[in-house]
């Protein structure tokens, strides 16, 4: 299953983080801290995938933002959650308008429940975007009312 | 949009700054600011929503980058009651963020949760949901069942799809809420709803199902399975599904996992999904997109999971070559991890990529390389494992992650092991592999080598002790790391001794390169304990001289603050004081069977005492045992179910017992921390034997066989517990008992099996990444011959496993159609009619069963691993045979009405599911059931139908337990045959 999903920039910022097992703040911050490092230190050529504390890592780069999912060792397809990531970042893409880090930043909670379409207890759900978007939609126009 | 508009001023510039920050430093003063900021606000009364959710996100914010903000939690459960949307959705993703699964202040939401389901408001229903799915826990999984569960039905596609999620974490945290049954039906309506999102959500639930374990449960269902696949492939899913126009590929990955494990080791099922698995491959291969590439790697992992299929696998290996050509190292890895799948049908497909995965060893990308060792790891055989060995000694010694260098250390051995071409290869590529590697040797790994040395000792003889001790003793005059002084001193003491038992000069030269030792820089006070143990070994060799020497030592170490130290010194040098009185005397020699106890014996016996048996003691003991805990018995060995014998998981007290009171081989016995002692020295002569035999400290015992007292007094007396308990040993001498007849015990077996089935679950925790362990430098001395010794029967059965599908008999399955050469069958009795169906004999009449039960004690020794038993001429005719489908229920009935059964232990290769599974493809039957380490399986003989079931219970150390059971008393012994050639 996914462990967590996270979008760190290239300063080590994390800038949105989902966990689907429980780790306390200080857990987080320290593995946060590691994968940015263990993913910067990582050039082009290289393959998007690691193995770092027991997890599977896998890694994606958009401009300056990393898009890190960390899943079990037994999890079989690391293409297919890269494409996973991708998917994700279409979706954000769809919704936000050419998104960008601020994107993210300003509006967290949207992206937040964006994952929560996608993800559910660390398994992929819903890859649909018109799906994912809906229930996102109807927040907005509560809001609205 | 990332303008920020929507927010207030002051969270806007918050974002804003926290976003300029260009270090730790830097984020931290700002988030500190903050977190006194909202403390003080928190307390204005009051406060409007939109206040309430930016104070939230702020935070977000101040958790996520590493800061407690616990004071805000409270507010986040009171959002959640909140009448607008929005907000409550918010409150929701702040209480999963924020609160950890234990949380007292879950409880709290538990009644807002439950309103929120039953709301009729779809969207408010969702939230909850989500948030559901997030939340629950053990503590109220029971109060939201029920509502969760009657949103299977709501007409709300995504409120179906979020509960069916939500119903598969309900069943996790407590298996009690929902029943089998209940959940079955309800997954079952989930793959057969009209949505295909919800669909998509239940294969998840299958896959969770599937990956536990519960395959056959759902090989019915493979056809619907296969059949949503195609149509998925065939487009036929709603556009909105595609992406980048490839149809549903995360629904179709899903499904290859899930038909990868129905069709597993299953031919029948395996069948259906060719078809379906071929286009899907086809199709993925088309296109030049990464998400293809994920399909097309589902797809040749899916070929390699299932029973394998000739052209799928040439497709599989296209693919793979196409992967491993590419420039793109993410698909370079995924071409070597399909490869490694392959590898283990067929090695063929390695060859054409050798530079590639040379090249893969040799890249910069450490993730590339540590799956190319992988791939490297499945590959070897004997003739490449000198290769590979020294190319992953060579990763150990300039890695440094500790995480893969442990790998490759149980790698290594693991290999060196399995293949090593020689002893001497062997034991000095042990060396380099402690050498490099000494921080990873622990206690398992110490008495796993310890058992190899011995076992090996003990089959080639004194050769083998000269040359070990000799390297030994040449590395003992280096500078060594503790963990392999230890081991040095192991084989010094333990084997040293033995070999150079009478030659003095060998053992004064030994005993000085230890002494040695003694004054070299230390890590650790234990090493001295091995140090001491080691030269209490050799003072107890006979012809031993340096007791002033080594008594000195001891009597320098009884000074030890170090307790073990101390305890060790104080008893060895006790012993050597009755030592060197013993070799004052002359050589005495020992009656280890007490001759001169026959008379009494036998005059007894005329008076009619029952003879002596161990096997009853034993018994008794582990019955005993077994009545005063019961408690201690779990799972599911406790009903006989599959005509096994008892196979008990019993827990640690059992294995004190059997320990003390059985001569079997087991694994616990002689182990201590010093490792395996398993000397046997000089048996000394009983009546001034007390001292001395714990003089040569690993305690006394003959090295007849079928002596019943070795272990016993190994056990008691292993130097490793003499800290401990050395007074008690002193008073515990056992006398020998009355030796039994030479010949083999017939006993033995069982008691062998009695101590396998109880020490196999504990020996399995303890040495699980060494699984293949015993196999070691013994066996291939023991496998070269077999190999290079072709059989034509095995390439016989080897081609009956090929057999076409049509064959596959149904031999119980009432819809199935029966082959026309059975054309009296009659359907509505199946159970009845059975056993005629499928012998054409009728039922051994139970006359003959005491005929059968007779010879058992025969049996055991013919079935003895040792004697090769020539195969008889009737058997060599060849027999074939075809699977049989029937299912547990059956195998049963079919069990308890055919009692012709062979009942036999063998000690085999057999040492993991795996191989178990392979030897039965090879007999061409198919397997019912597995239960941890037992299987069922079922097949009938292909010319005459009748019956044969197969009861196995394999053991991690080889031993390898069989009952057949078959109408006709000639296929057994023709399997059973079969086996012992081709597996044992």
């Amino acid at each position: 299953m996914i462990n967590f999903i996270l979008m760190v920039n290239k300063q080590g910022q994390t800038r949105l983080a989902q966990y689907f097992q429980f780790l306390s703040v200080k857990e987080r911050m320290t593995l946060e801290g590691e994968l940015i490092r263990k993913c910067l230190s990582r050039n082009e050529t290289q393959c998007s995938f690691l193995e770092h504390r027991g997890y599977k890592i896998i890694y994606r780069r958009y401009a300056s933002l990393y898009f890190i999912i960390g899943m079990d060792l037994e999890e079989e397809n690391e293409m297919a959650y890269l494409e996973f990531i991708h998917n994700l970042v279409e979706t954000l893409d769809k919704y936000f308008e050419n998104v960008c880090e601020l994107d993210i930043m300003f509006n967290i909670e949207k992206a937040h429940y964006i994952l929560e379409e996608m993800v559910m207890n660390g398994q992929i759900v819903e890859t649909n975007k018109t799906q994912i978007l809906a229930p996102i939609h109807v927040l907005d126009k509560a809001k609205d009312e | 949009m990332s303008s920020g508009s929507h927010l207030s001023k002051e969270l806007h510039d918050l974002i804003k700054s926290i976003g300029e920050t260009r270090s730790k430093q830097e984020e931290d003063k700002i988030i500190i600011k903050e977190v006194q900021q909202l403390k003080t606000k928190l307390n204005e009364k009051n406060m409007p929503p939109k206040k309430v959710k930016e104070m939230l996100i702020r935070a977000i914010y101040i958790e996520m980058l590493g800061h407690d903000a616990s004071f805000v939690h409270i507010n986040a459960i009171h959002l959640t009651q909140s009448k607008n949307l929005a907000l409550k959705r918010l409150g929701y993703l702040c209480c999963s963020l924020f609160l950890d699964n234990d949380s007292e202040l879950l409880i709290l939401l538990v009644a807002t949760l439950q309103k929120d389901l039953a709301s009729t408001n779809v969207h408010v229903v969702v939230n909850a949901l989500t948030a559901v799915g997030k939340l629950i826990s053990k503590t109220f999984v029971n109060a939201l069942t029920e509502p969760v569960l009657k949103l299977l039905t709501h007409n709300t596609d995504i409120v179906r799809k979020k509960a069916l999620m939500v119903m598969q974490i309900i069943r996790q945290l407590n298996q009690d809420c929902i029943t089998e049954q209940d959940y079955d039906d309800r997954i079952r309506r989930g793959i057969q709803d009209k949505e295909p999102s919800v669909m998509g959500a239940a294969f998840n639930l299958y896959h969770e199902e599937l990956k536990k374990g519960a395959v056959n449960k759902y090989k019915p269902l493979t056809g619907t399975f296969v059949s949503m696949l195609k149509q998925i492939i065939e487009h036929k899913l709603h556009k909105d599904y595609d992406y980048h126009r490839f149809p549903a590929p995360w629904l179709q990955i899903k499904l290859l996992q899930i038909l990868t494990l129905l069709g597993a080791n299953d031919l029948k099922v395996s069948e259906q999904i060719y078809e379906v698995l071929g286009s899907t491959l086809r199709r993925a291969d088309d296109t030049t997109i990464n998400i293809g590439y994920a399909v097309t790697y589902q797809c040749v992992k899916c070929i390699s999971g299932i029973y394998p299929q000739q052209s799928l696998l040439e497709q599989a290996a296209n693919s793979v070559s196409r992967f491993l050509k590419s420039d793109n190292n993410n698909l370079k890895y995924l071409g070597i991890n399909a490869l490694t799948q392959i590898v283990s049908i067929s090695q063929k497909y390695v060859l054409e990529h050798q530079m590639t995965i040379v090249d893969c060893l040799e890249s910069n990308d450490d993730t590339l390389k540590k799956e190319t060792l992988e791939l490297l790891f499945k590959m070897t055989n004997e003739q490449n494992c000198e290769v590979i060995i020294q190319k992953l000694i060579h990763f150990l010694k300039t890695s440094s992650d500790s995480n893969f260098k442990k790998d490759l250390f149980v790698k290594i051995s693991l290999l060196n092991e399995k293949h090593a071409p020689t002893q001497e290869w062997f034991i000095k590529t042990a060396n380099t592999l402690f050498e490099f590697g000494s921080e990873f040797i622990d206690n398992d790994v110490r008495n796993n080598f310890f058992k190899l040395l011995i076992d090996n000792f003990n089959d080639i003889g004194t050769e083998f002790g000269v040359f070990i001790t000799e390297i030994y003793s040449d590395l003992l005059k280096n500078d060594l790391q503790d963990n392999i002084l230890k081991i040095v001193c192991w084989v010094i003491g333990e084997i040293g001794s033995q070999i150079y038992d009478q030659d003095p000069n060998k053992l004064n030269e030994l005993t000085q390169l230890v002494i040695m030792k003694l004054d070299s820089q230390l890590e650790s006070e234990t090493t001295i304990s091995w140090i001491l143990t080691c030269l209490a070994k050799l003072q107890s060799a006979r012809a031993f001289q340096m007791f002033d020497q080594t008594r000195a030592i001891f009597q320098k170490y009884m000074q030890s603050k170090h307790l073990d130290c101390q305890q060790r010194a104080i008893d060895f040098f006790t012993l050597a004081k009755f030592n060197a009185a013993l070799k004052g005397s002359q050589f005495i020699t020992v009656d280890p069977k007490m001759s001169f106890l026959d008379a009494y014996v036998q005059q007894e016996r005329l008076r009619g005492a029952q003879p002596y048996n161990p096997s009853l003691q034993v018994k008794a003991a582990a019955l005993g045992s077994a009545a005063e805990a019961p408690s201690l018995n779990f799972g599911p060995y406790s009903d006989n179910k599959y005509g096994g014998v008892k196979t008990g998981t019993f827990g640690t007290e059992e294995n004190k017992i059997t320990n003390q009171n059985s001569s079997a081989p087991t694994i616990a016995g002689p182990w201590d921390d010093t490792g395996y002692n398993q000397k046997q020295p000089p048996a000394p002569k009983p009546v001034i034997a007390t001292p001395m035999a714990i003089g040569s400290t690993t305690g006394m015992g003959s090295n007849g066989s079928g002596q019943t007292t070795t272990k016993t007094t190994m056990q008691s007396m292993g130097s490793g517990q003499m800290g401990v308990n050395a007074n008690q040993t002193q008073n515990n001498y056992i006398p020998p008992v009355k030796p039994l007849p030479q010949k083999e015990d017939p006993n033995l077996k069982e008691k062998q099996k009695l101590a396998n089935q109880l020490f196999a679950p504990i020996s399995q925790t303890q040495q699980q990444p060494q699984q293949t362990q015993k196999k070691g430098i013994t066996a291939m001395t023991a496998q070269k011959p077999m190999n290079a010794n072709p059989n034509p029967n095995a390439n016989q059965t080897q081609t009956l496993q090929q057999k076409p599908p049509a064959q596959v008999l149904n031999l119980l399955e009432i819809d199935d159609p029966l082959p026309t050469k059975q054309p009296n069958i009659v359907v509505p009795q199946v159970y009845v009619q059975q056993p005629q169906i499928i012998t054409q004999k009728s039922v051994v009449p139970s006359q003959q069963q005491p005929q059968q039960q007779q010879p058992l004690q025969q049996q055991w020794s013919q079935s003895s691993p040792v004697q090769a038993q020539p195969i008889p001429q009737q058997q060599q005719q060849l027999r074939s045979y075809i699977p049989a489908n029937i299912n547990v229920d059956q195998y049963e009935q079919l069990w308890e009405r055919n009692q012709n059964i062979k009942e036999v232990t063998l000690q085999s290769k057999i040492k993991s599911e795996q191989d178990f599974k392979r030897m039965i493809q090879t007999i061409n039957i198919n397997v019912i059931e597995v239960i941890d380490q037992e299987i069922i399986c079922a097949g009938a003989n292909a010319e005459n139908k009748s019956c044969i079931l197969i009861y196995g219970c394999y053991n991690s150390n080889g031993s390898l337990d069989l009952k057949i059971n078959s109408t006709d008393p000639k296929d057994a012994e023709y399997i059973l045959a079969v086996i012992k050639r081709q597996f044992c």
